[in-house]
Order: C-alpha cells, then structure tokens, then sequence
C-alpha cells in the first residue's frame, strides 16, 4: 500500500480504478498539410466547441473559458503566422506548435493568473492538432465501473467531458493550477480533486484500486480491505447527508441566521478559492508563512503588499484576520538565526521571536500589510501570536500606530488582535481584551500548553486531545473574562478544534462569536449548524464543562447527534 | 478619405484586458476594416488579436492608447469606447 498527498482543489471521498490518461501523440500518416487543411480543422473545432456551449447545461465559467476559446480561433495575428510559416516551407503542424508556443511564452512573465490561463490556449492547439488528424474525440474509457482519473495535467475541455461522465469518481493531477478553470469545473461539480501529487504518474498502474481522500488529503494506492471497508462507512454516510441541503447552504451561505459567524482558515491560492466557492463569511486565519519558507532570504515589503492585496481584493469586502509570521518550536528559515535551545516549544516563538530577533520582518510585514488594506474595502485585523505576556500586545500596537499615523479611515478598518494560546493568555485575557479587538483562539498550542502534551511524542501523545474539558473550560474563561470588560469584543476559534463537526455545539454553548474552519470542511460545518439551536448547544456545553475526561465529551456530544439525527462521519465510524 | 485617430482609455475592471473582456475587445475590433493598434507602455498590439492583446497584459489602472487607421475609423471608435465602457462598468466580466 502506497500513501501520497497533495493540494486538495475539491473535497470529498471517492474510491474507485485508477485509469492513467496518457498524452497520445500518434504520428499522423499524412505530413503534407495546406492552409485549406487548417481552415478545415478550424471550422470542426469552432463546430465542436459551439456544441458544447449548447448541448451542456453549463454554468458561466465553462461557457466563458469555450467563448475565449472560440475567439482565438478566429485570431487575425494567430492565423497570420501560421500562413507566414508555410509560406516559409514549414510544416503546418509544426507551424501551429511555433505560432502558440510564441503567444504562451510571452506570457511567461505575466501574472499567475494570466499563467494559468495559458492551460485555456494551449487546449485550442490540441484540439487544432487532433482535428487535423481527425482525432477529436478524446481517449477517456466509457465503463460502469467507477474510475479515479490520474494525469499529469487536464484541459478545461476534457474536464467538461469528464463532468458529463458518470463513472469519472475523482480526479489527480501531477501538476495543475490551482485557480485553473479545471479546479473551479471539478469544485463547482463536486467532484472530489487533488493537484499536485508528486509522482503520482509514474507511480500508478490502470486498474490500481485507488481512495481519493480530499477531505484529509491522503491517496491511498491498493491500500488492504480493512481500510476499504472503513471507506466504504464513511462514503455511505457522507452520501446520506442529502446533496440538496448541501447545494441549498453552498447557495445561500451565511445569509442563513446561524448562531455564529463561520470563516474559513487559508495557507495558500488553493485554501482562498475553496472558501470563496463555499461562500465563507471571511477568512478567519490567514497564514503568512507560505511566504517566508522555502528561501534564502525574507520576503521584501513590496512583494509581501502584492500578495495580501491580491488576497484581500479576491475576498473584498469580507473580513480578513490575519496572523503576523507565526515561526518556531522546529521549523526555521535559514535567513533567521536561532540557537539551538533545549525546549523550543518554550522557547523563542511567535510574537516573541518577532519581537527580539526579527524585529525588521515584522516591520516590513505591518508596513505592508498596511498598505494593502489602503488599497481594498476589507475590514482587516492583525492578529499577533503567540501571546503570553501583555507587554507583547503593547509593543506590537505601538509599532502599528506608527506605521497608521493619524489616516483616521485606516484606523477604524485596520484592528488588532491577540492569539489565546497560552494558558497566561487565558487568565489574563480580560486584560489582553482592553487593548485589542478581537481574541482568536488556537485551540492546537491552547490544547498542548493547557495539557502539558507534546502531541509529538511517543509515549504521551494520546493524551492530547482538544476536546479535554480543561480546553473546553479555557474557552469558557476566555469568553466571561474578555466580554465582562468588553461587551463588544469578538471572539474566534481556530485551530483544529473549530473545524470538527461534533465541537461545533460545544464552541456555540460557550459563546464565541466566529469559528474559523479549514476550507474543505466549511459545508459539513454548515449541515451541523443548520440542525442546532443555541439553547441545546448552551445546555450541552455546560454539561460538557463538567465532564473528566475528552472521551466523555465526545461520548457526550455523539449521543446528542444521534438523538438529533445529525449525521456526521464521526458518529458512524471513525476516520482510518 | 483615411483618417488617423488616437484615443487614450484607462482599464477599472477588476481583471483587466483579459479572458472575455479581451475576447469582447478583439471581436469588436475585427468588425471594422481600419487597422487598430493598442497601446502600453511602449508595447503594441493588434487589437483584432486577442493573442495579442493577453501579451500586454493590461491590469486594473492602466491606461492604454488606441491608434486607430483607416477610412471607418471614426465608427470604429464610436464602438471601441462603447465596449470599453461596458468593460469598465463590469457588464461584459
């Protein structure tokens, strides 16, 4: 059995034979092509491509990839080329390879969007090409049995097909963009997608049995019957959780008046397309430290202003907290020099790394998140991490009234908040609450710090639980405390916590104002909202706070969603 | 009679001279016999060529100049500023 992960573009479960899509570039018998050749082929792709926009029932972003499509096919400069080349003694398929490769390669440079439009272009010259050699049709096996698709890459045109197939269970790709017209075809389908799975392609063999997990981002490869059949489960229940609720919440959103606000956790292009698709409230945490990984030196202010203003446009005008570089316990990157410490858990993290050893990074960084929200219409919070003494909020504020100034419109758009992850945090929380405006939760530290667990290590780490009923009493003291000083103050959770269907009654019984909730999970979340109301969840979570120990609380929670008839994978079988 | 016509436009959509909007400009563009060549920073294109056009990559803000060339071009760019209008207003995204 082989494990292999990736970027999960659509979420859900699928299991089904691997079928490998192979680029087939068969010579063609005849190599002796005139322009009428080209005008010929042209005229079947156009004829195709209309078809398509008409015999599909299809949304606006396939109808407006086919519309582009069509018109490049009727491209003066692009045709002019390719007569040029001809002319020239070349040979018309090579001829229309050179004349396409010349337009994407100008765009090499462009934007990433423009990039991952590129994918668009270069499926008008496929489809040039098999049209020549009367090979339009494309090689996807028509069967009963259910297929999980593995390519290197797919172009929108063969994902429509593959949106009309029934037995097309899943998707994975090598490489893929993941704001690609491909993703946003597979996402609005639902069919369940992973991109940019290493080595995938050359890995799988036709028929492997393959689960497609992109709820946690695993792929099992002829994985044994025992995981088979605790898929199985699991697929039968995420089924019987009816579609037609599903599209209804994916629809109407956060309209619907639920007990809290739900927003979403993002890390990257792929996180912020999901949430915008499932019609998050806001983005609840974003992360930064994408940007600071996998390089020599940090990022500069003006390449930092250009990500988060493309991030903050593409949710504007919803709310967007997010959390100042969050680095330590192992993971360092090279241009920041710490020593080697005994227990870097309790070490030099967090606002406290930014604050003595990194102090130019996190100017750079509020400079220019500053800057980006100048430019957008979004509410914007700044959340600080790892927070453990109230000093750290001090100097944190006082660097970002610096870089404010006296702009009075950034200063009611531009808040500040505090990570709740330490236990000084917790009991000092009615103090951190009179110097910010939000308090976000993370139940991940909260639970290790609060336990005393490393979830890392062998011989203690099933102890660790978030649903301990310390963590739940943290929570419950966070809240008393800040809304006693400050009624208007808002509270998050996030963390692994709040995107856990059977803690959302526990997390709404306590009273926190908005949970931020990994992409992929944001319509399971919603389902279990739409059954609960805030009394039960008050009743419960009070019944929860005086529980000994984690089991009991889950115990506890999954009789009250059976009673409920609230179904959810946890309450069936457990997730291999 | 040939005549010889330059307007400068600035692009507000969202995503710029790009995907359909591009699409909606070259197709305009096409339905005159004038030549017309578009503008940026120092770089040109054909603006019947939606090819073309994508490599100017035109984003939000910018501004573009239309030179336009030929004996229909005062109808030409009539319909030019009437689709950009409808770019910039976000009826055509």
């Amino acid at each position: 059995m082989l494990q292999l992960k990736g970027t999960v573009i659509s979420p859900g479960i699928s299991l089904g034979k691997a079928f490998i899509l192979k680029e087939d570039n068969k010579a063609s018998e005849r190599t002796k092509y005139t322009i009428e050749d080209f005008y010929s082929a042209r005229n079947v792709v156009k004829n195709f491509i209309s078809t398509l926009m008409s015999s599909l029932e299809i949304q606006a972003a396939v109808r407006d990839i086919l519309d582009v499509q069509l018109s490049i096919l009727d491209d003066p400069e692009l045709e002019g080329q390719i007569k040029k080349l001809l002319d020239n003694g070349v040979e018309l398929i090579n001829a229309i390879h050179t004349a396409f490769d010349y337009y994407v390669n100008a765009l090499a440079n462009a934007s990433e969007y423009l990039r991952e439009r590129v994918i668009d272009i270069r499926s008008v010259e496929d489809l040039l090409i098999r049209a020549l050699r009367n090979n339009l049709v494309i090689g996807i096996p028509m069967s009963n049995e259910d297929v999980i698709l593995i390519a290197k890459e797919l172009d929108p045109i063969r994902t429509i097909m593959i949106i009309t197939m029934q037995n097309i269970k899943g998707v994975i790709l090598e490489q893929g963009g993941v704001t690609s017209h491909t993703a946003i075809l597979l996402r609005s389908r639902g069919i369940p997608a992973i991109f940019n799975v290493r080595g995938i392609f050359n890995t799988v063999k036709n028929n492997d049995y393959i689960i497609l997990d992109a709820y946690r981002n695993v792929i099992y490869v002829n994985p044994d019957n025992k995981i088979i059949s605790k898929y199985s489960n699991i697929i039968n229940v995420i089924n019987n959780i009816n579609e037609e609720i599903l599209k209804e919440i994916v629809r109407e959103g956060l309209d619907i008046n639920y007990p809290i606000r739900i927003m979403a956790n993002v890390n990257n292009i792929a996180d912020l397309e999901l949430a915008l698709h499932y019609n998050a409230n806001g983005i609840g945490l974003l992360r930064t430290e994408f940007l600071f990984f996998n390089r020599s030196y940090p990022p500069s202010e003006d390449e930092q202003f250009n990500v988060y203003k493309q991030y903050f446009l593409r949710f504007e005008p919803k709310t967007i907290i997010i959390r100042l570089l969050d680095i330590g316990g192992e993971k360092i990157p090279p241009y920041l020099r710490i020593p080697n410490e005994r227990n870097p858990q309790l070490g030099l993290r967090g606002v406290r790394l930014l604050l003595r050893n990194a102090k130019d990074i996190l100017i750079s960084q509020i400079r220019a998140i500053v800057r980006a929200a100048r430019e957008v219409k979004n509410s914007i919070v700044i959340l600080i991490p790892m927070v453990s003494f109230v000093n750290e909020v001090l100097e944190v504020k006082k660097l970002l009234n610096d870089v404010i100034g006296d702009n009075g419109s950034l200063i009611t758009r531009i808040k500040l908040g505090a990570m709740i992850e330490t236990p000084s945090a917790v009991l000092q929380s009615d103090i951190l609450a009179e110097h910010v405006d939000l308090l976000s939760i993370g139940t991940n530290d909260l639970t290790q710090y609060i336990l005393a667990v490393d979830r890392e290590s062998n011989t203690v780490n099933d102890m660790y639980s978030q649903f301990s009923p310390a963590v739940l009493r943290a929570i419950d003291i966070v809240v008393k405390n800040a809304k006693k000083v400050k009624k208007d103050i808002e509270i998050d959770v996030c963390g692994e916590l709040a995107s856990e269907p059977l803690a959302v009654p526990l997390l709404i019984g306590l009273g926190v104002d908005a949970i931020s909730v990994e992409p992929p999970n944001l319509p399971i979340i919603y389902y279990v909202l739409k059954k609960l109301n805030i009394n039960e969840a008050r009743e419960l979570s009070y019944k929860a706070l005086n529980l000994s120990n984690p089991d009991e609380v889950i115990e506890l929670v999954k009789s009250f969603f059976i009673k409920k008839n609230i179904k959810v994978p946890q309450v069936v079988g457990e997730f291999v | 009679m040939s005549d010889n016509i330059v307007i400068r436009v600035k692009i507000l959509n969202k995503i710029g001279l790009h995907a359909r909007p591009a699409a909606r400009f070259s197709e305009t563009c096409r339905k005159f016999k004038s030549k017309i060549n578009v503008k940026k920073n120092g770089q040109q294109a054909n603006g019947k060529s939606l090819l073309d056009i994508l490599k100017l990559n035109v984003v939000q803000g910018d501004e573009i100049e239309i030179e336009i060339i030929g004996e229909d071009a005062e109808s030409a760019k009539n319909a030019i500023l009437e689709i950009i209008d409808k770019i910039n207003n976000g009826e055509i995204q």
